[in-house]
Formats: C-alpha cells, structure tokens, sequence
C-alpha cells in the first residue's frame, strides 16, 4: 500500500491544545502509544492551526488586559483606599485585594472581553486565572526580599509571556515546524460539507476541521479518515449524525487507532 | 521604562558583538622573523581576527536600522543615528567583560579556542538575561496599550534567539576539536578548510539570527522613537500609545519581524532534531496547571 493511502488520524484543535498543556493526558497517552505501535500518520488541517494560534493569541490578549484592568488597577487602587505606598512589599493584604477584585469582577467581563465562539459559553474559568495569580502573589510575598507591587505586576507579567512562550513552542515542535504530534495538511474543505454539518449544529470552526479530514480522504491525501477529538460537548454527541452527513467518522482519543481498521 | 532602555544597549550590543566575533573574523596568516638564543627565525603564527574595530561596527549597524524605519518628523534621522551609535558605544565601553572579549577578537590571540569562547560568552549571557529580558518586555506592556500578544513576539524571538546561540555553540564546539588536530595546526590551508566547513555549517543560523536581529531592532526601536519626545530621551518614552505610530508602518515592520523570527526559528528547530535546545521557562508545576486549566477552557 502506497504511505499516500494510508489512514490518517486527523487531529481536533482540542487535542493539539489538550496536549500542549498536558490535560486529558491518559487518553493522550494511549492515543500515542497507538499511534507508534501501528505506525499511524497524525495530521491536522490548516483550519485546526488556524484556530490554535489564533485561541492562543485570543487567550494572550485577555490575559494582558485581565492583568491591566483587573490586578492593576484595582489592586492599586485598594492601596490607595487604604494608604498604602506602592513601593511597600508586597504581602497578604494583596492577596485578599485580589480576591476583592475578582468578586468585582463584571460576570459578563469574559463575554465582554473577548469576542467569538469562546465569549458565547463564557467558558473561560477565571476561577484558575485567579488561582495562578494568588500562588503567584503567595510565592513572591514569601521570600526573602518581597517585591512591591509594581514589582510584582512586572513579574507577574513576566510570568505570563513565559507559560505563552512555552506554549507557543510547544505548538511549534508538534504541530508547525517539528511535526512531534501531527503534519499539517493544506487542505481546503468542501463548502457543501461545511454546510451539511453547520445544519446538524456543529459550529463553524469545527465543521471546517472536520470537512476537511473528508476533503482529504476525497482528495486522496490519505486512506481512511479518523477525525479525533476530546471535545466531549460539542463534537462527539452528534457523531452519529456527522457520520451520516459526510461519512467521517469522529472518536475519542481512546478507539481512534481501531478506527482506522474498520 | 528604564530596564527597557538598558535592555535595548545590552541585547543589541551582544547580538552585534556575537557576529562581530564569530563572523566578521577571517583566517590570517602572519610571518616574522624572530631572534632567539642569537639565530633568527623565521615565524609563521595564523589565527582569526575582525576586518574593522567594533565601534565601526556599531555605528554601522546603528545606521543601518534607523534608515530603514520611518521617524516623527521632529527627530532628526543624522544627529539620532549619531546619538544612538554614542549611547550603544558608552554602553559598551561600560561593559568590561565584553570589551575584554572583543579585544582579545581583535587582537587575534584566540586562534580558534576564541571562536568557543566567543559564543560560550553570547550564550551564558542571553541564558543569564532571560529573566531581565522577559522582565523588560513586561514593562513595555504596562507602559504602553499595545496588546500582549505584539510582546510576545519580542519575547519568543528572544527565546529562539538562545536557541540559536545553544545550536551555533554545538557547531562551533565541534569545529573547535578538528580547528585543533595537529594536521590543522600544522597546515594554514587545513586549518582555513576546517574553519570554512564551520562557516558553512553556521551560516544558516546565524544569517536568520541576523535578519531577526536586524528586524527585531528595527520594530522595537520604531516603537520607542515613535513614542520619543526628543532626541536625547530617544529610547526613554515614558508611555508608549499606538496612536502615534503611523499603523502602515506598524504592520510592515511588524510582518517582516515575523517573518524573519519564525524563520529562525524553522531553522534551528530543523537543525536540532533531538529537541536540545529549546527548554521551557517555567518548571514550577502547580503554575504549569493552573496555566493548563486556563488554556483547557479555550478548547471546550
């Protein structure tokens, strides 16, 4: 058989991101063992790199303006309700001026923040934002020389773009440059396949990934065309109904490499 | 503000001092007579030194990335080129250890162990200045209303850029051991095959770094001047707003830094398949997961 015939695994913009961040690591493991035990080729669609970069771009904004608008300024601005000079260190105080901040915090601040598909589920969890910052301020204000806060908002900053670049890294060694998890693959997807999966529910975004596994399979690119995803919401329940539409088959990480064998 | 302006003397200075040292050197051969115990003889010593001094150097590299940005119509682009090449000099000449390296480059008393410790020096000190770096690219955010992800564009270069000083290093180790053979110390003309076949090897890398360098440099100092009020306060904007840059002239230099960046990237990543030289910054895990959760949101 031809490597041009073979299977491909093409691979959900959740699990490039689940990855690189190190979530859902058990199915993720098994997925790869697969993949090295049958020799399966892992793919993404340009679509999929599309949306990582530009969720990762979309997450560096809101984390900027999260730390201007919300640590910035409101935790400046308690120190100055209470007096305190900025350049004192940094210390507990700052810590329950944070959790004064995020209780403050607008509930639609993330819907208003950021637009698209992730502002219309609100999904994002600033329960762990804050939670990054607080073991932040908890580490800095326990050594031996606490920073004041302008120090520490610096820092915290500096934090910040650190886990981006690491992140971004990352995403090139798998995905852009080094190929580590999957090869992309320029592929333009039927519009009429995006249309028939647009009507079942499934958004944009993900209709085109997944059109484009079917695009590739039509193009002759690769055999078989397994679309694998950990999206547990909003792709997996209608795979049935993908699969009579396009005849794509989606799957959890977990049953991608037996798919390949039906 | 202020850490941001060392920085821009500090990286670029190295940054110019690293091809200085490494590539602007060629392969010399001097002869002269010597006398010892009463007998002349004749000597013949080879080695690798620059064509120009450094301070040349930066005053061309200086000129050469203001005439390719745009400036607000009040600074004037001879007396800033001036400036700048007098401040990067002072910076400089206040930098003892990389004075006593470049002169010991151009004296040529390094033969090629001074090519290793060359880049041993630019690499130790871009790992030693990460912390730094990041830290001034945090303050040029919160100065500025740019958006985070435009710094992380400075901020992934600079982590590609020490990539590329662990990959250059690698090269020029191994470079270093056949410079050294005795057929090579021996032989002028081995000797320059062994230093050429380096050159080759390096020349990739090192002309990406270069251009991201140069593109680097060029978008941060369009920010800064931008933003300048005068000439003598150049880099030292006390806000940095994008209202003041024309946004044309934002986006080219923006898109050619880009381009050059993850090009040496592509490069070096090529170059190191076994994933030895890019490392992540931050190790701490709780960090890692609560970052993890944050990113895991995005993908629901």
């Amino acid at each position: 058989m031809s490597s041009a015939k073979k299977a491909h695994l093409f691979l959900d913009s959740s699990v490039v991101l689940a990855h690189l961040t190190g979530q859902h690591q058990k199915v993720l493991e098994k997925l790869k063992k697969d993949i090295a035990k049958g020799g399966l080729d892992c793919a993404v669609s340009d679509s999929v790199v599309g949306e990582c970069e530009d969720k990762i771009n979309m997450l560096t904004d809101f984390l900027g303006r999260l730390l201007v608008e919300i640590i910035k300024e409101k935790v400046s601005g308690q120190r100055r309700v209470h007096k305190r000079s900025s350049n004192e260190a940094i210390d507990y105080r700052d810590v329950l001026a944070v959790e004064r901040a995020f209780f403050e915090v607008d509930p639609h601040y993330v819907i208003k923040s950021i637009g698209g598909r992730f502002a219309k589920g609100g999904l994002l969890d600033l329960k762990s934002v804050e939670a990054l910052i607080v073991d932040f301020l908890d580490v800095e204000s326990s050594s031996k020389q606490p920073p004041d806060l302008p120090q520490a908002i610096v820092r915290l900053n500096a934090l910040i773009l650190k886990l981006i670049s690491d992140l971004k890294m990352m995403f090139d060694s798998a995905i852009r440059i080094r190929h580590d998890l999957a090869k992309p693959i320029k592929i333009v997807p039927n519009p009429v396949d995006v249309a028939k999966l647009s009507v079942i529910g499934l958004h944009n975004d993900d209709a085109n990934h997944i059109a484009s596994a079917k695009e590739a399979e039509r193009e002759g690119v690769c055999g078989r065309a397994v679309f694998v995803t950990v999206d547990y919401s909003t792709i997996l329940p209608f795979q049935t109904d993908i699969l009579n539409k396009i005849g794509i088959w989606c799957c959890d990480p977990l049953y991608a490499a037996y798919h390949t064998r039906v | 503000m202020n850490a941001s302006v060392a920085q821009v003397g500090a990286f670029e200075n190295c940054a110019s001092g690293l091809r200085y040292g490494l590539i602007d050197v060629e392969p010399f051969e001097e002869q002269k007579i010597v006398k010892k115990f009463g007998v002349k003889f004749r000597e013949r010593r080879w080695g690798l030194k620059p064509s120009e001094s450094f301070d040349d150097f930066l005053r061309f590299n200086t000129e050469v990335v203001i005439e390719s940005i745009s400036l607000p119509s009040h600074l004037d682009r001879a007396t800033l080129i001036r400036v700048i090449a007098e401040q990067r000099i002072k910076i400089f000449e206040a930098d003892t250890e990389l004075k006593k390296l470049l002169e010991s480059v151009q004296s040529a008393k390094g033969k090629s162990r001074g090519l290793k410790r060359v880049v041993d020096f630019f690499l130790n000190r871009q790992r030693d200045r990460m912390d730094a770096i990041f830290n001034s690219y945090a303050e040029l955010f919160l100065a500025s209303d740019l958006s985070l992800s435009f710094i992380t564009e400075f901020t992934d270069f600079h982590v590609t850029y020490l990539a590329a000083l662990e990959a250059i290093q690698s090269v020029v180790r191994a470079a270093t051991v056949r410079m050294n053979l005795p057929e090579a110390r021996s032989n002028f003309r081995r000797y320059e095959r062994a230093f050429n076949a380096m050159k080759f090897k390096l020349s990739p890398i090192v002309e990406a770094a270069e251009n991201a360098v140069f593109r680097a440099q060029a978008l941060k100092w369009y920010v800064l001047l931008s933003n300048a009020e005068s000439v003598e306060t150049a880099f030292e904007p006390a806000t940095i707003k994008r209202s003041k840059m024309n946004q044309d002239e934002l986006s080219r230099l923006n898109w050619e830094f880009k381009q050059d960046s993850a090009n040496l990237r592509r490069i070096v990543m090529e170059h190191d398949r076994a994933g030895h030289v890019f490392h992540p910054l931050v190790s701490e895990p709780d960090l890692k997961s609560h970052f993890g959760e944050i990113v895991l949101a995005l993908t629901s």
